[in-house]
């Protein structure tokens, strides 16, 4: 039996879109101690780990270990039924295939969603030391992908010297975006060296759909190495994405 | 006496072989091996008598060539076809022929015209064994050698499918332990060749077998010697193989790197070529075995696997050919060859663009995309769509590929 009532469905409408960006399908590990679920997108390029701890939720009971299948698509859109002010409720009986959804505002809205029989796929999380933590602002590191999506496809990130570099050049042109404390924008910077890799725009431009849940970022990289981008949940828990980088001399 | 380094291309073809560029003469190849940075090439085609008048007006140093204001040396050589029945059938195959003067060329010239008519062309078709050929060429001296050439090549190799044989021995027969060194071609490497135990002994050459002047180097040997000389060149083949780096295109870029049908447009690497039983799944007819499948076929060693004296090698692609997918038009275009000797006027040679220019430097006349794929280039990273059945292999235009996927850094972290 799993039961658990968000506070605000409009965060958990935000966390479903943030796991759509980068999977289809994907199964939500319940147990005593919240929601995990850590998922590896088609191309298997980046991942997406979220972690809701029990205490994110107004009200939380899960007798054992549930796996719970969805079709995160189906999910959005019923998600995209829920008004700002309800209360979200979710229900799974101890064996059944379907998940209750529950809007609770001014009139209470049950949905129930056939859940996936997918295995559980073992993933572990990339083992990386990082050179390079850079916590900022969620818009500003939006802006800058932005940015350089309009002359290239992938973008190159680096920080030296208290600085986070996002550029890109390409056939339509050339952008650099320097983000420094004196802005505000860049909050901490904490470097063992200068570090830069290449990532691709669209996958970033995916993983920025978490930045409606938090308004900072964690940036963790090291040159040619796997890129972690962090959001901290305001319910409590955190949306932890993973991005292979793309070759040096893109 | 301390050793140089010198950049040796053997086996070019003059304006006289067919399917030729009418710009293979003397001072047009001079001009272009300057300025691509090859100090040595041989000068194709010594069987072809007009060729060989031309020759003739060539100032000789130490037992090599040159124009009166030439940069470029130039070393006797030529390509010959020879044609004989072994095992019932025909086996047509290439041999590059290098010899020590062009007096040995005039005289091994006519000895090889009773074979077949020399001047039909550059390239001529001999009927007569491989042995024969060694034997005919050795009478002039053990300074004289047969290399066999683009060995694996589907036509017209010594391993080649369609008629080759499937060791050196069954060519060059008594004659063998006058081969001292094969040709890689295009389309294979020193490690496919190092799959071949059989051919450990052997001294590994690449060389570009141009037919037109910007091919020219496009494959080539480092050679380290003390003294620029024939004799000095052909000792370091023969008998000091540590001594040769060979500078490789990636052997996808070759024609007949895979299985394939040019008609149907279908390739196949060898495995599934195998599977397929050569048959082109899409007509049914026989597609041209590639040169991956046939160093399959012969290999007596496991992939990575080869001798304990290898040779080492440089694999790296032409400049034409990345200013071509920068560009955007075709490597012959006027745009891309304009862009080509700019920067090669601006650095002196290909090879130094190609492989000690700073990057910064590259930067200021090649621009940022250009040195982005000539530092790739550096690297090896260029990925290549395979040629097959005569079609050149493609750089990937959207070259810009991805190393590795997540999984990967997520195994190698475990």
């Amino acid at each position: 039996m799993f039961k658990a009532v968000f506070p605000d469905s409009k965060i958990w409408k935000d966390i479903i879109e943030s796991i759509c960006a980068l999977v289809e399908e994907g199964v939500f590990v319940a147990n005593s101690d919240g929601i995990k679920l850590r998922a590896m997108d088609p191309s298997r390029i980046a991942m997406i780990d979220l972690d809701i701890p029990k205490s994110a939720f107004e009200y939380y009971e899960c007798t054992k270990e549930e796996f719970i299948g969805v079709n995160f698509d189906d999910f959005k859109k019923i998600m995209k039924r829920a008004s700002s002010s309800d209360k979200l409720e979710l229900e799974k009986g101890e064996n059944e295939a379907r998940l209750k959804i529950k809007f609770k505002g001014k009139f209470t809205r049950t949905f129930s969603m056939p859940l996936l029989d997918i295995g559980k796929e073992e993933l572990s999380i990339p083992n990386i030391t990082f050179s390079a933590t850079v916590k900022l602002l969620a818009s500003a590191l939006e802006d800058a992908i932005k940015d350089a999506e309009v002359v290239s496809d992938f973008a190159k990130i680096s920080a030296e010297d208290e600085i986070l570099r996002i550029s890109a050049s390409g056939d339509r042109g050339e952008v650099e975006v320097e983000i420094t404390k004196d802005s505000g924008e860049l909050l901490s910077i904490e470097l063992k060296e200068s570090v830069h890799a290449l990532y691709t725009l669209s996958y970033l431009k995916k993983m920025m759909s978490a930045a409606d849940l938090s308004d900072v970022c964690i940036l963790m990289f090291s040159t040619d190495m796997p890129l972690r981008m962090d959001f901290g949940l305001l319910t409590g828990g955190k949306i932890t994405y993973y991005l292979a980088p793309r070759m040096e001399a893109e | 006496m301390s050793y140089m380094k010198i950049v040796v291309d053997l086996h070019i073809h003059s304006c006289y072989s067919r399917a030729s560029s009418e710009d293979m003469r003397f001072q047009n190849i001079d001009r272009i091996a300057s300025m691509k940075g090859i100090d040595i090439v041989g000068t194709g085609d010594f069987t072809y008598p007009k060729w060989r008048e031309e020759m003739k007006k060539l100032i000789e140093e130490n037992g090599l060539y040159r124009l009166e204001e030439g940069k470029t040396r130039f070393i006797i050589s030529g390509e010959v076809c020879t044609t004989f029945k072994y095992k019932g059938k025909t086996r047509r195959i290439h041999h590059l022929i290098i010899l020590p003067s062009i007096e040995v060329a005039e005289e091994l010239s006519n000895r090889l015209s009773v074979y077949g008519d020399l001047k039909s062309d550059g390239r001529p078709n001999l009927s007569m064994t491989g042995a024969q050929l060694v034997e005919e060429v050795m009478e002039f001296g053990e300074d004289c050698m047969v290399i066999p050439a683009h060995i694996w090549t589907p036509w017209f190799s010594l391993f080649g499918d369609r008629g080759g044989v499937d060791s050196i021995e069954e060519c060059y027969e008594d004659q063998t332990p006058h081969i001292y060194a094969i040709e890689t071609g295009l389309s294979s490497d020193p490690p496919m060749n190092w799959r071949v135990s059989a051919l450990d002994s052997y001294t590994l050459v690449s060389n570009s077998d141009s037919h037109s002047l910007l091919k020219i180097g496009r494959e080539a040997n480092i050679i380290e010697v003390k003294e620029l000389s024939y004799n000095e060149i052909i000792k370091t083949i023969m008998f000091n193989k540590c001594k040769i780096e060979t500078i490789e295109v990636d052997p996808a870029y070759g024609k007949y790197h895979w299985t394939g049908h040019r008609k149907c447009g279908v390739s196949f690497p060898p495995k599934e070529a195998k599977k397929l039983k050569g048959i082109c799944p899409v007509c049914g007819k026989k597609m041209t075995k590639g040169v991956a499948e046939r160093v399959e076929e012969l290999a007596d060693r496991e992939e990575g696997e080869g001798p304990k004296d290898k040779q080492n090698f440089l694999r790296i692609l032409p400049l034409i050919d990345l200013i071509s997918v920068v560009l955007k038009k075709e490597s012959f275009s006027n745009e891309v060859q304009k862009k080509y000797w700019e920067i090669v006027n601006e650095f002196g040679s290909e090879l130094k663009v190609l492989l000690e220019e700073p990057e910064d430097n590259l930067k200021k006349v090649c621009g940022k995309e250009l040195t982005e794929l000539i530092m790739m280039n550096r690297r090896n990273d260029i990925k290549i769509i395979p040629g097959y059945d005569g079609k050149y292999g493609e750089i990937k235009v959207n070259f810009l590929i991805r190393r590795k996927s997540l999984e990967d850094y997520i195994k190698e972290g475990r």
